[in-house]
C-alpha cells in the first residue's frame, strides 16, 4: 500500500475512527478473559478474511456489496467498543464521505450488528466492550496521515468509491493461530447473528436501508454476463464481487466488442492448429501455453495454460459444452499440475497430511493446557478488580480534595477504609507515613495538627484513640470494613507550593497467607508544586488513587531532584499529559506524543513484572523512561549524541531490558531511568558500577545543565 | 490423449518448443539485480563518485582504499567514520555495489534539508526501530537515496545510496525490518 505512505500527498486522506473515552468510573475496570482473549486475537492477526467460499456460504447474512475487508475492520472496532448504530448514524451524518465510502461503513455497522446479537462464547457481549473501552464516543474524521491501528482507534484509506482498513496481515505463526481462530469465529458469530437479525430486523437497515442477503441474485446477474469471458480465457474473473451495473457493463462489452475479436481468434487457431473444434484448438493452445511455461520455469502460465488445455480435453471426453466447462477445467489444471510435478511435490505433500495434523493437534493441546494451568493474567497479574494485594484492600480518601491555594490553613479529614477480601485478618499492624514536596525542606504536620483518630468497625460507632498503632484492632472480618478517620491541618503559608503525600500502610495475616501488605495514599496539593510541564491528566481514563499519587510524586521527584533533565523534556513547549491508559498499555508505559496523553501509562505488564504504577519507584522510572523519548523528539541531538557514545555497545544489554543495541532509542530512554532510579526487578549493584559508560553519558549530557554530550 | 498424440503431429512440436525455450530461458534470463532496479537517472543519488548498482568492489577499494573491518566474507566493507561506534557500510552483490550506508554525525554538519535541496520532499516514508524517537527512513526510490532522519529537527544518522528502484522493491530489498506504519514500543 504505497498510497498509504506517500507523504507529498498529504490531501490524499485517510478517515479516522476514535473512540473517545468518556468514562466518569474512579476504579479500573475488571479485566474480563473474554474481551481479553478477543483483543489478543485481534491484535495478534490484525488483518484477517474470510475465503470466498465461506462468504458464499454466509451471503444470505451478508451485505449486498459487501467487499470482505469490513469483516475484519468491524471486528476491530467491535473489539474497541463501538456500537453499530452510532457507525451507521455517524456514517450518515459525515457529510464529507462519498456514496461509496459510506456504504463501506454501512456495511461494516451492519456486521458490528451481527457482532452484537451473536451468541458464541467467543463473542464478548457489547456491554462488556464498551464497559472495557471506557464507554467511548465515536468520531469519524478526515486525516491526512494514517497511523497502525491503536487501541481507540481504527484508520481507512480513502480509495475511488469505498474505504479500506489501515489493517495489515501479521506475520508469524501467532499471527497465523490467531487470523484462523478469528476466521472460524466470524463464520460462527455470521450464522448466528445474521439469522437472529433476519429474524427481528436490523436496527442498521432500518437507518441507512442497506440491503442483506439479496447478493445471490446480483451475483447471478454479474455471472450471467460474464461466464463466456470467463470461460473463453480459461481463468476465472471475481465476476462475484462485481455491482448489478458493472455486471451489466460487463455483459455489454462481451456482446459488442469481445465477441468478434475470440471469433477472430478462434479462426487463427483454425488455421494453425487444424482444427475446427474449439475444445480441441483451446488443447492444443493450452498445452502449447504449458510447455513454454515448463521451459522458462513460469508457474502461473503452467497452471493457467493446463487448465485451459486439460480442462478442455477433459471436457471432450465428457462431452460439455464449454461455456460451462470452467470447473472443471480448474480441476484438470489442478490434476495436470500434479501429475507434472508429482515427484517434486511428494514430500511436502505427505507432510502436510501427516505431519502438520500432529503438529497442530500438539500445539493446541499445549495451549489448552496452558489454559488451565496457569493463573489468569499469567503468574504476575492479579485477578480482575484486585490492584494491590488479593487479601488486604486499603483505601484513602481525603476531605476536602484540593487543591488549594497558598497561605491557607486547611484541615483535611481522611478516611481509610480497611477490607478483608479473602478471610479475616489477624495480626494487623499500621503505619502511617507522610512526606512533602517542595523546592524547600518542609515536614508533614504531627500532633497536635495530626488528630482526632476516630477507628472501628464500620457496623459499630468509632472509639478515639490517641495513634494509629493505638486504633490497631484484633481482626478484620470480611464482612465488616475497619475505617479509620484523623484529621490534619496544614498551616497558612507552611506548604506553599507543595506537594503532600499521605500513606498508609497494612500489613496482616490471611488465611494461608501470613505477611500480607497493601496500603493506600492521598495527595494534597498547595498552589503550583514543581511539577514542570508534567500533568497527570484524566485524558484516558481516571487515575485510581494510589497510582495517581504515585505517579504525582514521580513527577515531583524527577521535577524537582532532577531539574536539568525535566527541563530539556519541557523544552518543546506545552504540556505532556501523563494518563493512564491500561488498555493501551502493554507494559507500564507507552509514549504516544500527542497533545493529549504524551505519555500512557499501566500498573501491569503483558510481558513481565507488573507494579509499575503501584510501587512509586517503580512510577518513577517508567516515567523517566518514557519521559525520555518525548525527550528524543525535542532534543533529537541527544539520540544522535548517544547512538556515537564510545563503548556504550559493549555495556548492552542492560539487565533490565533484553532488547540491548537493536534499539539504541530504548536504551537511551533505558539509561535515563536507571540514572534516576532503578525499578523493582534490578539485578544489583547500582547503575553506575554496572554501566559506568552510560552512567557518565546520563550525567554530563542528560542530566547536566551545562551538557557535555561528547562520545 | 493418445489418439490426439497419433493423429497430429502437434505434440513434436511441443517438444521442440520446449526444448528450445527452456535454453533460451537459459542464457536469457535476467539477473536479480535487473528486476530490482530500475534504468540508472541521470540524477541517481551517489556516495564518493560510487554508484550503487554500476560500480564494483574494485572502483570502491580504488576510491576508499582498504576497509577497516569485512563481515559476511567480504559481502560487507566497513569503512571508518566519524563515529567510532558506526561505521560506514558498502554491501556488495556479485561484486555490485547493492548498497552503501553513510553514517552521519553531529560533527558531518549533515541535515536532512541538503539532501531536500537536491531531491526535494521524501516521496516515501517507513517506520522503525528509532521511529520511538522520530527517527524515520524517508525515501527517494527513483533516486536511489535514503535517510534515517528527524522531520523536527532535521537530524540525520543515515544516508542510504542504492540502485534507483520502485518504493515496494525497496522495502522487500533494503528494509524489510521497516514498517508501513508507526508501531507501539514500549
Amino acid at each position: 500500500m504505497e498510497s498509504q505512505n506517500t507523504i507529498t500527498q498529504p490531501t490524499k486522506g485517510f478517515i479516522v475512527f476514535k473512540s473517545n473515552l468518556t468514562t466518569t468510573s474512579t476504579t479500573p475496570v475488571a479485566k474480563n478473559p473474554i474481551v481479553e482473549d478477543f483483543k489478543k486475537d485481534l491484535r495478534d492477526a490484525e488483518f484477517f478474511k474470510l475465503d470466498n467460499k465461506t462468504v458464499d456460504e454466509l451471503k444470505d447474512f451478508l451485505p449486498q456489496n459487501l467487499r470482505g475487508d469490513e469483516i475484519a475492520s468491524a471486528f476491530h472496532l467491535y473489539s474497541r467498543g463501538v456500537k453499530a448504530l452510532d457507525l451507521a448514524k455517524n456514517a450518515k451524518a459525515s457529510s464529507f464521505l462519498k456514496e461509496g465510502e459510506r456504504e463501506t461503513l454501512y456495511n461494516t455497522a451492519y456486521l458490528i450488528e451481527v457482532l452484537e446479537n451473536a451468541n458464541i462464547p467467543e463473542i464478548p457481549r457489547p456491554e462488556a466492550l464498551y464497559e472495557a473501552n471506557f464507554k467511548p464516543e465515536l468520531a469519524i474524521y478526515e486525516s491526512p496521515f494514517a497511523i497502525a491501528p491503536q487501541p481507540n482507534q481504527v484508520s481507512f484509506e480513502k480509495r475511488s468509491s469505498f474505504l479500506e482498513p489501515i489493517l495489515q496481515e501479521a506475520q508469524g505463526r501467532a499471527a497465523d493461530f490467531a487470523r484462523d481462530k478469528l476466521k472460524n469465529i466470524a463464520t460462527k458469530a455470521i450464522k448466528s447473528g445474521g439469522e437472529k437479525l433476519l429474524s427481528q430486523g436490523s436496527k442498521v437497515v432500518a437507518e441507512t436501508a442497506l440491503k442483506i442477503g439479496t447478493k445471490a441474485a446480483t451475483t447471478v446477474a454479474g455471472k450471467a454476463a460474464g461466464t463466456a469471458i470467463g470461460a473463453a480465457l480459461g481463468t476465472a474473473i471475481p465476476i462475484p464481487i462485481l455491482g448489478q451495473a458493472l455486471g451489466a457493463a460487463v455483459g455489454f462489452l462481451s456482446e459488442k466488442l469481445l465477441k468478434p475479436i475470440l471469433k477472430g481468434i478462434k479462426k487463427l487457431l483454425s488455421v494453425v492448429t487444424g482444427e475446427k473444434d474449439t475444445r480441441k484448438q483451446l488443447a492444443y493452445l493450452g498445452l502449447t501455453g504449458m510447455v513454454i511455461g515448463l521451459g522458462i520455469g513460469s508457474l502461473p502460465l503452467i497452471a493457467v495454460s493446463g487448465a485451459v488445455g486439460l480442462g478442455s480435453l477433459a471436457l471432450i471426453t465428457s462431452g460439455a459444452v464449454v461455456a460451462t466447462g470452467i470447473f472443471a477445467s480448474v480441476s484438470a489444471a489442478v490434476a495436470a499440475f500434479l501429475s507434472i510435478s508429482f515427484m517434486a511435490i511428494l514430500g511436502p505433500i505427505l507432510i502436510g497430511i501427516f505431519v502438520v495434523p500432529i503438529t497442530v493437534a500438539l500445539i493446541l493441546f499445549i495451549i489448552n493446557s496452558g489454559a488451565f494451568v496457569t493463573p489468569y493474567g499469567g503468574y504476575d497479574i492479579a485477578p480482575p478488580g484486585a490492584l494491590e494485594n488479593l487479601y488486604i484492600e486499603v483505601i484513602k480518601e481525603p476531605n476536602p480534595e484540593g487543591p488549594f491555594a497558598n497561605n491557607q490553613t486547611q484541615t483535611i479529614t481522611y478516611t481509610i477504609t480497611i477490607r478483608a477480601r479473602q478471610g479475616t485478618l489477624t495480626n494487623i499492624s499500621f503505619t502511617y507515613e507522610c512526606e512533602v514536596f517542595a523546592d524547600y525542606d518542609r515536614d508533614c504536620p504531627t500532633t497536635p495538627d495530626l488528630r482526632n483518630i476516630r477507628a472501628g468497625p464500620s457496623s459499630q460507632t468509632p472509639q478515639s484513640y490517641p495513634t494509629f498503632q493505638a486504633a490497631t484492632p484484633i481482626i478484620i472480618s470480611t464482612d465488616d470494613p475497619y475505617v479509620i478517620t484523623y484529621e490534619v491541618v496544614y498551616r497558612g503559608g507552611s506548604f506553599n507550593d507543595s506537594l503532600v503525600i499521605d500513606t498508609f500502610i497494612v500489613n496482616a495475616d490471611a488465611p494461608n497467607a501470613p505477611g500480607q501488605e497493601a496500603s493506600a495514599a492521598a495527595s494534597i496539593i498547595f498552589g503550583t508544586p514543581p511539577t514542570g510541564c508534567f500533568e497527570v491528566s484524566d485524558n484516558a481514563a481516571l487515575w485510581p488513587g494510589t497510582y495517581r499519587t504515585n505517579m504525582e510524586r514521580a513527577v515531583n521527584t524527577l521535577v524537582s531532584q532532577h531539574s536539568a533533565f525535566a527541563a530539556k523534556v519541557c523544552s518543546g513547549g506545552g504540556r505532556v499529559n501523563l494518563c493512564y491508559d491500561p488498555i493501551a498499555v502493554d507494559a507500564w508505559g507507552w509514549h504516544t506524543h500527542d497533545a493529549r496523553c504524551d505519555i500512557r501509562f499501566d500498573n501491569t505488564s503483558n510481558t513481565g513484572v507488573s507494579g509499575g504504577l503501584s510501587n512509586p519507584n517503580n512510577a518513577l522510572f517508567i516515567l523517566t523512561h518514557e519521559s525520555s523519548h518525548h525527550l528524543q523528539f525535542v532534543m533529537g541531538s541527544l539520540q544522535v549524541a548517544y547512538e556515537d557514545l564510545i563503548g556504550r555497545r559493549a555495556e548492552l544489554p542492560f539487565c533490565t531490558d533484553g532488547r540491548g543495541d537493536n534499539m539504541p532509542t530504548e536504551a537511551f530512554a533505558e539509561m535515563n531511568a536507571l540514572y534516576v532510579q532503578v525499578p523493582s526487578y534490578w539485578c544489583g549493584g547500582t547503575f553506575q558500577s554496572r554501566y559506568p559508560i552510560h552512567y557518565d553519558f546520563a550525567e554530563r549530557c542528560v542530566f547536566s545543565a551545562s551538557p557535555d554530550c561528547s562520545p | 490423449m493418445i489418439n490426439l498424440l497419433t493423429k497430429n503431429k502437434f505434440f513434436i512440436i511441443l517438444v521442440i518448443v520446449l526444448v528450445i525455450t527452456f535454453i533460451l530461458n537459459l542464457f536469457l534470463k535476467e539477473k536479480p539485480n535487473d528486476k530490482e532496479s530500475l534504468p540508472p537517472k541521470s540524477n541517481q543519488a551517489n556516495y564518493q563518485s560510487l554508484t550503487p548498482g554500476t560500480s564494483t568492489k574494485e572502483d570502491v577499494l580504488d576510491k576508499l582504499g582498504k576497509p577497516v573491518a569485512e563481515e559476511e566474507n567480504g559481502g560487507i566493507l566497513n569503512y571508518s567514520s566519524s563515529s567510532s561506534e558506526r561505521p560506514h557500510q558498502v554491501v556488495l552483490e556479485e561484486n555490485n555495489i547493492k548498497l552503501i550506508k553513510e553514517i552521519v554525525t553531529l560533527r558531518d554538519e549533515k541535515k536532512t534539508i541538503d539532501i531536500q535541496n537536491v531531491y526535494g520532499k521524501p516521496k516515501n516514508v517507513l517506520y522503525g526501530d528509532r521511529s520511538s524517537a522520530g527517527f524515520h527512513l524517508f525515501i527517494y526510490p527513483e533516486n536511489g537515496i535514503a535517510y534515517i532522519g528527524q522531520a523536527e529537527s532535521g537530524l540525520l544518522l543515515e544516508v542510504w545510496y542504492f540502485p534507483p528502484t520502485t518504493f515496494e522493491l525497496f522495502k522487500t530489498t533494503y528494509a524489510s525490518e521497516y514498517s508501513l506504519t508507526l508501531q507501539q514500543s514500549q
